[in-house]
Formats: C-alpha cells, structure tokens, sequence
C-alpha cells in the first residue's frame, strides 16, 4: 500500500488524474456519452501506455464522467448519464431559482465525498465487501428491486395512487422488447427498432430534457428565469457539512448498490434520492429545489463507483457495462482479476487504488473553476437556449445507438413527459419503473427456475430480512407516531 | 361531465389506454406464451387497478370541490398555448428536416429560426451563435469523440 502511494504520487500520475477528471467530467456532462463511452475510448489510447499510467487516467475518466453528468442535470434539467437523474429533479428547479452555483458547489462535494468514501471502501475493505457480495444471488437482487420500487410508494404518500401508477407505467414500458427468459420479442408490433426495448437514456433526456425545452419555450423564459445567479459555491460545499445525516445516509446506500452486482448507480442515485425526501421533516420542499436532495443523488451516484469495482476486481464478475470495459483494460494490461488479484500485483493494484482516491480529490481542483463559466447557461437568453437544449437533447439521443427512431423515441416521451408533469404524475416513479423493469423481471423469473417456486421469499435469510425492511419502509409514513404517543400519555 | 375532464384525468386516461393496447397486442394479436406475460400481466393488472383508482380519487376530488361551492374554474393545461403551439410544431418540422438534411444543416435552420422568429434583437448573435455551436458539436462528436452523426436522405455523403 505504501509503494502503491509513492507510485501515485509523481508529478506525472498526478497530472494525469487531473487530465482524466477533466476529460470526463466533459464526456459524463455531454448526454448520451457518460463513462461507458468515455472509458472505452481510453483503451486505443493506452496501448503504449504502462499499466499504472492507463488505469490511473481511466479512474480519473470513470470518476469525472460520473460526477459530470450532474452538470446538465443540474443547469439544463437534462441528465448527462443514467446515474445522475435524480439530481435533476432538485438541482434543476434550484438553478431555475438564481442558485446555480449553490446547487454546482453541493453537488461537486457530494460527489467527491461519496466517492472517497467509496475508494477508501475498495481500498481497505475489498475482502469484507466480497464475502458480502458473495451472499447475494438472484433472488436477493429480485428483492432488492422490489425495494427500490416499493421507494415510489413512499415517495408519494400525497399522492399515493398517482406516484404508484407512474411507477406502473414505467414498468409497463420497460417489458417492451425482448423477454428476459424466453428471448421472444413482446409489445414490438412487429418493429425491429423495439427488439431491443425502450432505450433507458433515449426516454430519461426526453422525459426531463425535452420536457423541459418545451416548458421554457411555452413561458419565453430563461432557466433562471429573468433573476440574477445568486448564491455561492461554497455555500454549496458548505451544505454538505449542514446537512451529514443526508450525506452519510446517501453515501452508505451508494456503497451498497455499487457492490451488488447488476444494480449500479442509475438506480442507486434514484432510490437513495427517494429514501431521503420521503424520511425527511421537510419532505414537501423536495423537488422543489431542495439541496440536500441534489446531496442525496450525487453523493449515493459516486460511492457506487469504487464499490463496483469489487466484484469486478475479486471475482471477475462486471456489475455494469462500464465495470466490463475495466476488467478488458486490466487484462489487456497482464493484469488478471480475481481472489489472487491482490497477491500477484499489489503494488500496481494500490497505485490504481490511490489514483482513484485522488481523482476524487481533483474533482474539486478541476470543477470549481468551471462551475462560474458553466452557471452563466442559467441567464442565456431563452431565445439562444431553448432551440441548442433541444439539438442537445437530440444529439444525445442519436448517439446512443446511432438510429434516428431513438430521436423520435425522444420526442414522445418529451411530450409525455411534459404533460405528465402539468398532471402532476412523480418523474421519478415512471424513472424507477423503467431503470428496474427488466431487472426485477429477469430476477424473479431466474429465482423461480432455480427455486423450482416462490419459496426462495421464506427459506433465505438475507430475502426474508430486505421483505421485512420493505414492509416496515412502506407502512412507517403512514403511521402518526404522534397521536399515537399522545393517546398513550392519556 | 366536461367538469371531470381535466388534465389528471386525461393522463390517467393515457396510461390506461397505453397498458391496455400492449395487454390487447401480448393476450390476443402475438398470443404470448403464460411464461412470457407473467411479469406483463402482473404489471398490466395492478396498473389497471392503480389507474381506475385515480380516476375514481379525481372525480372525488371534483365533486368536493364543488359541494364547497369554490368556483371551479377549470385551469387552462397551458401557461401560454401560442408559445407552446409554435415551438411544438417547429420541433416537428425539426423532425422532418432531421431526416431530410441531417443533423448539422438541419439543427443550425431550427436554431437561428427560432431565434430571429422570437425577435432576439441582435440577429448577428443568433446566426453566430447558431452556426458556432453546432460546428462545435459536429467537431467535438465526430472528429474527438468518434460518434457518427445523422445524416440526411437528401444529404448523403455531404457532411
């Protein structure tokens, strides 16, 4: 571990972290590309490179993308990657109130907060993590999804059959395409372009992005609308001192979704966000430009990033796409994953592991001189912005697949997505409908064939414990504690 | 009856109807097998349900309104239905034009359109910026980044 950080920190490693969180805090704030593009197009480009040179520049790319996708969520209410679309829903109202910069310094704390906590975990923790992860099959992660979905229920408590019915609907959209089981082709209407389902991505910018274009468009404002940028940076970082409870909470669950294979940080900065606005006094003034829900997303989003390497480095089992890319650029640097991973190369191993950690560092380093240059977006005139946000939004769209059906796709759910909002349905229920459909689909079908039936719910430990923990988080915001304490006193 | 129908409702109405013609295409037109609409038909049930349940809750809502003899003026969905009209139909022209001309000759018409038909006074600014900024993206995505853009029927093997 020592070798490891006298490796990591040369002036030439250290540049390189900064280079590689600036490259991808550019790719993970453009929609549509996000780390999975921008560690892949690392790889050509390391070639010549040493091991430990490639893999600190591509933790530097992995950290800066994830945290860069908070950025357009942030100033344009479109989310940069999968993982950052939960900040949208109170970092955008807060720039469309004037503090653009508040809700940038909150987030880039965040962020980096969550990710050292995360890379300290990988770090000093990988073999209590693995013997965790171990534990965890399929009919555990099925649980976990209902978790996640049972979150809506929560989330909405006002407006319970509403929010559960946005969950539904999201739900209904992620079964088009191919079934997970029998492979056929479901609700496709006879269209290859669906084989593969709704594309995640192609709906969240137009849910969000779309949606948000033709709002300024329909009231002729800017995002700020007409106010000045107010507020400051640090009051931001600041905020996340004013409020640990949310940080720590969100931190902790971003580090367990990060481990469990399959499950990631789109659904980890959506679910965290959830837990956190519905437990708190002040629920009614999330969505609204909250900071600690801008907290809770970005600070659950970056701790997945380190802990997902777990699986990946002890076991050689990818949890995301992003983790398989890793693991091909490890081996194409003689670096075999698995259990003897951390005898065989320590060293290299510890310099990538610091490198990580300081690349979380440099987020602050590299992002806070840009947050006043990228602020300014907030003031454009709507006239300039509006029409570049949908070009944006479309660009992100296309690049994903490179199909213009993926623009259209776009489009319609960018109308959806803009009268769903007038009727007021939660985003964030159709959002965690759609990132959990397949998931949960694909678990309970694979749980049932291996437990020959449902009794896998009753017979596991770790099954039964998250069920409980699911019905206790459901039914808790709907008891008064208070009348009863007080009919108690009488 | 008319008093019922606001945008709540019509919505509901929506995501019905939705959940109602992919059960319609997976039970009936493509006759799925029992083990590929599991997991649909639970979903498609308990929407159906959660959905009649909405609706039930809005007239409810509509009805109370009135017994407290409020004035329910019915809202207008839209803050400015000119606004929202013209952009929403040049976005489709946008479509169309996308298609036909591809990403960069077609995004730089509808930027400096919209700009110059929402009278930006300075017109210089809208033409520049217009034109810069998706150079910029066409540079950025294809030469930096690697990412092919769209091109356009009309326009093939121009840009």
């Amino acid at each position: 571990m020592i070798e490891g950080l006298s490796a990591a920190l040369t002036f030439g490693n250290l540049g390189l972290v900064l280079l590689g969180t600036f490259i991808g805090i550019i790719v993970g704030a453009l929609p549509g590309l996000g780390p999975t593009l921008g560690v892949s197009i690392l790889i050509p480009f390391t070639y010549g490179m040493t091991s430990t040179t490639a893999l600190i520049l591509m933790g530097g790319i992995y950290v800066g993308a994830v945290y860069g996708g908070s950025i357009t969520s942030i100033l344009i209410g479109i989310p940069g990657t999968p993982n950052s679309t939960a900040t949208v829903l109170d970092g955008f109202p807060m720039a469309q109130q004037g503090k653009a910069l508040q809700a940038l310094g909150a987030s880039t704390a965040a962020s980096a907060f969550g990710g050292t906590v995360s890379a300290l975990c990988l770090m000093f923790f990988t073999p209590l993590f693995s013997r965790v992860v171990l534990k965890f099959g399929v009919a555990e992660q099925f649980v976990l999804s209902l978790f996640g979905l049972s979150v809506i229920a929560i989330s909405s408590k006002e407006q319970f059959f509403k929010g559960l019915l946005a969950g539904f609907f999201g739900l209904a959209i992620a079964t088009i395409g191919y079934d997970p089981i029998t492979g056929l082709d479901r609700f496709t209407f006879g269209n290859m372009w669906l084989a593969d389902g709704i594309p995640f991505m192609s709906a969240v910018i137009g849910l969000f992005g779309v949606a948000q274009t033709l709002s300024l468009a329909e009231e002729a404002k800017n995002i700020a609308g007409g106010t000045k940028v107010t507020g400051s940076i640090w009051e931001g970082i600041k905020a996340i001192v004013k409020h640990p409870v949310a940080t720590l909470q969100a931190t902790a669950m971003g580090l367990f979704f990060g481990a469990v294979p399959g499950v990631g940080g789109g659904p980890a900065n959506l679910i965290a966000y959830t837990s956190i606005s519905s437990g708190a006094k002040d629920r009614e003034t999330f969505g609204k430009g909250n900071v600690k829900g801008v907290i809770a997303a970005e600070a659950s989003n970056n701790a997945t990033v380190g802990t997902a390497l777990i699986p990946t480095l002890a076991f050689g089992i990818p949890g995301s796409t992003v983790c398989a890319i890793v693991m091909g650029l490890l081996t194409m640097h003689g670096i075999d994953v698995g259990p003897r991973l951390f005898t065989k190369m320590p060293v290299t191993l510890y310099t990538f592991f610091w490198g990580f950690l300081f690349a979380n560092i440099a987020l602050m380093i590299v992002a806070i001189p840009l947050m006043r240059i990228f602020a300014k977006m907030t003031v454009l005139p709507y006239q300039i912005l509006v029409p570049n946000v949908l070009v944006l939004c479309v660009l992100g769209s296309y690049s994903l697949r490179g199909f213009y059906v993926d623009v259209i796709i776009t489009l319609i759910f960018g109308v959806l997505g803009y009268f769903l909002k007038k009727a007021k349905f939660p985003m964030v229920g159709v959002v965690l409908g759609l990132v959990l459909g397949k998931m949960t689909e694909s678990n309970l079908s694979r749980s049932l064939l291996i437990f020959k039936g449902w009794k896998f719910l009753y017979t596991r430990p770790i099954v039964l414990t998250i069920l409980i923990l699911t019905a206790i988080v459901m039914i808790i915001p709907y008891i008064d504690f208070k009348k009863i304490f007080n009919k108690k006193n009488r | 009856m008319k008093k019922y129908f606001n945008i709540e409702l019509i919505m509901t109405l929506v995501i019905l109807l939705f959940i109602g013609v992919l059960a319609f295409q997976g039970i009936v037109v493509d006759d799925l097998s029992d083990k590929a609409m599991n997991f649909p038909s639970f979903v498609f049930g308990v929407g159906g349900i959660l959905g009649v349940a909405e609706i039930i809750r809005n007239v409810k809502a509509v009805q109370a309104v009135e017994k407290r003899s409020e004035v329910s003026k019915r809202k207008s969905v839209f803050k400015n239905k000119k606004n929202f009209v013209q952009f929403a139909l040049m976005t489709l022209a946008y479509l169309v034009l996308l298609y036909l001309l591809g990403f960069v000759i077609a995004s730089i018409i509808m930027v400096i359109s919209y700009g110059l038909i929402r009278g930006y006074e300075k017109k210089w600014v809208i033409i520049v910026a217009g034109v810069g900024i998706i150079l910029l993206w066409y540079v950025l995505f294809t030469k930096m980044i690697g990412v092919r853009m769209l091109t356009g029927v009309l326009t093939k093997g121009l840009i």
